[in-house]
């Protein structure tokens, strides 16, 4: 008995040797890939998903869109402010006469990260790829072109169909990116989603799907001393508390998608800043105007009187971001900063629209949310309760979100909670979404309001600046009378780091910016 | 002979097996509402883009011209490309089942070492304080979300004590050992909790068997008693428990995976899934299947060798 307690003693012992060795001998190389030992070489950025298709023209989500600008660049870029388009690799650029023609001159001694230099050839390969790739959801930024021609490799030559006021903004967008076409060809669609080559202050490195992504400066930037930053390590921490505890343990430098409840803790610790930065994204309820009682626009603007936002901004967003009026972004170049609060939290005026509408006792109505997204099962909930206090019975069910966004596609829902960004800084991409109906239905509520329709396709065609602005405001006031959206609220991107992090940039398009990302 | 009879026949009942299995995930893949395309392109894709897209993914194919090709590619090894990662499946396998397998086999490791001394230890205490608190320590063990004891290891071991890195699955093959204890113990909990009940239980049966008695009463040593007449008896029971564990953890855990942040083949399952990416599934759920048969054929051959009464027919 003795004999074999000891075996048993021992063996134990001599396995926990063993690992406390490997232990040892990791924390050492583990922390070679922490964020304090490469204090000036290596910033670690975590975030809750992996991206899954780098390929510019073929990004599919935010997670892969975000990502876009640190090893790809365009003739120009939104500026980051989100709200203009400003020269990045055309230094300057000339529009003719009838504004049909666009010619950019493109910076000297471009080289792409793999050294190749950047040819007049490979600009029309990109452009015209970005355009003609039809499964590309944004091939429509590009519609406007007719043609790209480039005499030399300095000089590229666009030329539109029609007068288009958004296109400087649309060829910001990282689909426009220029590409080698000689490594785009050989790799194909397939090789480029992994390893897409640019003009960028990065190029990845090492890729390992739902883990990280290594960049490395790109040793042929443009822009001489820049980036800061030897390397970026992107990794992939899916649970919310792992990742603020990894930045708290010192692992990593950066946690982005930060939980609205954690920000002021965080910013409260005094180890660590929480940065609220301004974004173009809003959320905001669908309504499907199709459908009985919500085909009448007094019960779509007693839903809104009924809605406590402000109540949705504290409990929600724990008061990180606003609360909505106008379905655009204050974000957004657009947005009508007089803009009254037409349908401000009133219930008894609520309750007096749905009357006159012939509803006294109030009605039910479905909202379906996706399973597993929290703020909007929050937000169904409050809303249930805020409606409930007009007589609406709002009957809240899951789904998943393949199955939400099949039945919101196809009109078949009453309403759903639904989120915008913009991708472009011109106002005309969510207008277009939101206001021309043989695009998407209206934003899929089935609305339809040809005055608006009417304003939006002129403010596409319009050059003046003013007179566009002018078109925006009455876009924002009508639709805001008829309400087929009732926009909630607005959301900054939550973003977490070390003290000594400067220079994170994200435009309020969602684009990262780490030229200047260093460590202090 | 007999036994090699028995193992080719039981590989070849597997093919049929494995048949059912694909046309049940096939369908079961397309009973589920959520257009892929639709699903790939979010809300600002346009139908011109999503027909488009969903002819990239062969889905204006019939059904049944989708389950051929599938079914035809499968028959030359190939699982398909994952259209979310633009990547072949199998090569999304590979890259993550060696975190799943360490994982399982580290939990393996823990799980043995913690619940045979414990089980055996309460077996023969069965009934006194010793045997109860281990009884109470495996319920609560049981009773706990795994997502919560991990959390809670983090913050001690990883945050407070500085022992372990917190979540990650590090670089090299040290590191990844290293950073595979912490959900390892947590994954193991669970298992261990399993396991020593039934030790316990098999061990309290196993002491009042006649044998045993004749065994102690033939002067024969304890340590030969306990190795020869207890544990090996303790085993056939446990192997079936176990294989079936193991099995089961790799099928990979979405909750382990997500709070420690390793890369392994839960989440790819569970977002092959919510992205509706039917070759993922697919292709997961049949590399399954082979290992859950797989498991159980091993579990058989083993029955054998600790029970000379069962015999491989």
């Amino acid at each position: 008995m003795k004999k074999s307690v000891r075996a048993t003693l021992l063996g134990l012992l001599s396995f926990s040797v063993m690992l406390s060795s490997i232990g040892c001998g990791s924390q050492t190389s583990t922390s070679g890939n922490t964020a304090n030992s490469n204090a000036s070489k290596q910033i670690v950025i975590a975030r809750n998903a992996d991206s899954a298709d780098l390929d510019p023209v073929n990004a599919k989500d935010n997670n892969d869109i975000w990502m876009e600008n640190l090893f790809a660049e365009g003739l120009v870029q939104s500026s980051a402010d989100g709200k203009k388009t400003e020269p990045a690799l055309a230094k300057s650029w000339d529009v003719s006469a009838d504004k049909l023609t666009y010619t950019f001159h493109i910076r000297d001694g471009l080289k792409f990260s793999d050294g190749t230099p950047v040819t007049g050839e490979d600009w029309i390969y990109s452009l015209k790829r970005a355009r003609d790739t039809k499964s590309s959801q944004w091939a429509f930024a590009l519609e406007d072109v007719k043609d790209v021609t480039a005499p030399d490799n300095t000089t590229v030559v666009i030329t539109l169909k029609d007068p288009s006021a958004a296109i400087l903004s649309d060829l910001s967008m990282f689909n426009a990116s220029v590409m080698p076409k000689a490594y785009c060809e050989k790799a194909g669609d397939d090789g480029i989603s992994q390893k897409p080559i640019g003009t960028g202050p990065y190029m990845i490195s090492v890729w390992k799907k739902g883990e990280y992504i290594l960049f490395k400066k790109n040793p042929n930037y443009w822009q001489k001393g820049k980036p800061l930053t030897d390397e970026i390590k992107v990794t992939v921490v899916p649970d919310d508390n792992s990742r603020i505890m990894q930045l708290e343990g010192g692992q990593i430098d950066v946690a982005t998608n930060v939980p609205y409840d954690q920000m002021k803790t965080i910013g409260s610790s005094g180890k660590l800043q929480a940065v609220n930065l301004p974004s173009t994204e809003v959320h905001y309820i669908t309504i499907n105007t199709t459908k009985k009682n919500l085909n009448n626009g007094k019960v779509r603007q007693a839903l809104e009187y009924a809605t406590d936002k402000d109540a949705l901004v504290k409990t929600i967003l724990f008061g990180n971001g606003t609360k909505a009026i106008s379905f655009l972004s204050s974000e957004d170049p657009h947005f009508d900063n007089n803009l009254p609060d037409a349908h401000a939290y009133n219930v008894d005026k609520a309750k007096d629209l749905l009357k006159e509408a012939g509803l006294p006792n109030g009605f039910e109505v479905s909202l379906v949310v996706p399973a597993g997204n929290s703020s909007a099962q929050q937000t169904a909930t409050m809303l249930k309760e805020q409606w409930a206090k007009i007589g609406v019975t709002v009957n809240i069910s899951q789904l998943e979100n393949a199955a939400v966004s099949s039945q919101y596609k196809s009109l078949q829902y009453d309403i759903q909670l639904h989120v915008w960004t913009n991708d472009i800084t011109d106002t005309t991409e969510w207008v277009d979404y939101a206001c021309i109906y043989e695009n998407d239905k209206n934003s899929f509520t089935g609305w339809k309001n040809d005055q608006i329709e009417a304003w939006a396709k002129q403010a596409k065609i319009e050059l003046d600046e003013n007179k566009r602005m002018a078109l925006y405001k009455n876009i924002q006031e009508a639709f805001q009378n008829d309400a087929p959206l009732i926009p909630l609220y607005a959301v900054p991107y939550t973003v977490a780091m070390s003290k000594n992090i400067t220079g994170f940039v994200q435009t309020p398009l969602g684009n990262y910016r780490f030229q200047d990302l260093a460590r202090k | 002979m007999n036994e090699l009879n028995y193992i080719i026949k039981r590989l070849l009942q597997i093919i049929p097996v494995l048949f059912c299995v694909t046309v049940l995930i096939f369908i079961m893949m397309r009973l589920i509402p959520g257009d892929p395309a639709l699903v790939m392109l979010g809300d600002k894709g346009s139908p011109e883009t999503i027909a488009a897209m969903r002819h990239q993914m062969g889905l204006d194919q019939s059904y049944l011209t989708q389950y051929w090709i599938f079914l035809n590619n499968l028959l030359h090894m190939n699982l398909g490309k994952s259209v979310y990662y633009n990547q072949p499946v199998s090569e999304l396998i590979q890259q993550k089942i060696l975190v799943t397998i360490t994982l399982t086999i580290v939990s393996t490791i823990l799980a043995i070492l913690i619940s045979f001394p414990l089980g055996y230890l309460s077996g023969i205490n069965r009934g006194n304080l010793k045997g109860q608190i281990i009884n109470a320590g495996s319920l609560v063990a049981v009773s706990l979300p795994s997502f919560w004891i991990g959390l809670l290891f983090l913050i001690l071991f990883g945050l407070k004590l500085g022992w372990f890195p917190i979540a990650g699955w590090g670089q090299t093959w040290p590191e990844h050992i290293y950073s595979m204890i912490l959900p390892g113990l947590t994954q193991a909990l669970a298992t261990c909790a399993l396991l020593i009940r039934n030790i316990q239980n098999s061990v309290s049966d196993i002491l009042k068997k006649d044998y045993v008695d004749f065994a102690y009463s033939k002067g024969l040593p304890r340590k030969i008693v306990r190795s020869r007449y207890i544990i090996k008896n303790v085993m056939v029971s446990t192997v079936t428990l176990f294989s079936m564990r193991i099995a089961y953890m790799l099928g990979g855990s979405v909750v382990i995976e997500t709070v420690f942040a390793l890369p392994g083949i839960g989440l790819l399952l569970l977002q092959g899934i919510l992205g509706r990416d039917y070759a993922i599934v697919q292709g997961t759920v049949f590399i399954f299947a082979v290992i859950v048969l797989a498991m159980n054929l091993f579990t058989d051959i083993s029955y054998s060798i600790l029970d000379p009464r069962v015999k491989l027919q």
